[in-house]
């Protein structure tokens, strides 16, 4: 019996919950026997939420825009296909996901430099992973990194982090301090990447249909618009 | 700061045959202007001192090096302008079809139907017209099923 599942982190503005309820909705859609697990805040729980989620974990959840990567090493499942709350499912190979893990601990599809704000680091240097959507291995050395991404990039946001060599707006991004550990450190993690095509697991609007390769979307990844994050509920700790 | 002194930045060939060459003139304000410089053909001997001078300091060789690469540039800006537009003409039509499914799982009948296969084929839409087509459709079933 395999204990593999799907996982969503909501915190800081309410559009995100709302988000992430959306997207397990169309997963259930595709997916009915899903197991979802949802780290959000106490009081954004709705009870009807427990006919979508099967786990709701809110004990400790940090209001922070990157708290995923908090959560991330706190999965229940052997497998984990972790999805920004800004996704859609289109395809029922959603429930075949984790069968391309292969031998890796955790697996990634490509950044498009064409529709990113930022990919390239040097001339030799550049963030290939898109960190929005991943399949990973509960073990060991992928909490370990899952914790240092966290944790790195709390340092990272710090005023007086130093950026250079890189452009100084890398510290907004938590692919910056993925590749950074990927690159320059050693965790021993078996790192790959989603089969080809890689897009049709992580659309995100803006690609271009020939990315397909003619076939089926399986994820669709949009963009929050700010004037949903403006109407929203902001999270006030306690 | 020296070449900012010079009379003539940056030229290239208009049109060689004709001895047309565009470049950036200094002007007597300190300004630098897009100046067009035509001698007209060798074979018609026209003479025109701005181009003499050019020729001076540039040189045949370098004035055709620096077309080639304007050239060059040129076209690469019209690809990546062009890619552009279809990413921006790509985006938009994704966002709209984005839109009318959300749009469509709001309405409540269609939110809380049971009708799977009718969900998932909204969700799979292409076009806004299979949207509205099976959005229409899945509506029209669940409202016969509250008839029976």
């Amino acid at each position: 019996m395999s204990n593999n599942g799907y996982l969503y982190v909501a915190s800081v503005n309410k559009a995100y919950y709302y988000a992430a309820k959306k997207s397990a909705e169309s997963l259930l859609d595709f997916y009915p026997e899903a197991k979802i697990t949802l780290f959000t805040h106490e009081e954004w729980v709705e009870g009807e939420d427990y006919k979508i989620f099967d786990n709701i974990i809110t004990d400790g959840v940090p209001n922070h825009i990157r708290a995923k990567l908090w959560a991330l090493s706190q999965t229940p499942y052997d497998l984990t296909l972790y999805l920004d709350c800004d996704t859609l499912i289109e395809h029922e190979d959603i429930s075949n996901v984790f069968d391309h893990i292969g031998d890796n601990d955790i697996i990634f599809t490509r950044n498009r430099p064409y529709n990113a704000k930022i990919t390239k680091l040097s001339d030799t240097e550049e963030m290939i992973y898109h960190c929005g959507l991943l399949l990973y291995r509960n073990n060991e050395q992928t909490k370990n990194l899952m914790d240092n991404w966290y944790a790195d990039y709390l340092k990272q946001r710090e005023p007086n982090w130093d950026s250079s060599p890189y452009p100084y707006q890398v510290r907004n991004w938590d692919t910056f301090t993925m590749w950074n550990l990927l690159t320059n450190s050693n965790h021993n993690v078996k790192v790959g990447d989603f089969p080809s095509p890689d897009a049709r697991w992580n659309f995100v609007i803006g690609y271009k249909d020939s990315e397909l390769d003619n076939t089926d979307r399986v994820i669709f990844h949009y963009t929050i618009h700010k004037h949903e994050l403006n109407k929203n509920e902001v999270y006030q700790s306690q | 700061m020296a070449d900012e002194l010079k009379k003539y930045r940056n030229p290239i060939w208009q049109n060689k045959e004709n001895r047309h060459i565009v470049c950036e003139m200094l002007q007597s304000d300190g300004q630098y202007l897009i100046a067009h410089i035509v001698a007209g053909p060798e074979s018609e001997g026209g003479v025109n001192i701005d181009y003499d001078a050019v020729i001076a300091e540039y040189g045949l060789d370098d004035l055709d090096a620096r077309t080639a690469s304007h050239q060059e540039q040129r076209e690469k800006n019209n690809v990546r302008e062009k890619e552009q537009a279809e990413a921006q003409l790509m985006r938009q039509k994704q966002e709209v079809l984005f839109n009318m499914k959300l749009e469509a799982f709001e309405i409540d009948i269609v939110k809380n139907s049971e009708n799977k296969e009718l969900k998932k084929l909204i969700r799979k839409s292409k076009t806004p017209l299979e949207i509205q087509a099976y959005t229409t459709i899945l509506i029209q079933k669940e409202l016969d099923k509250d008839e029976q």
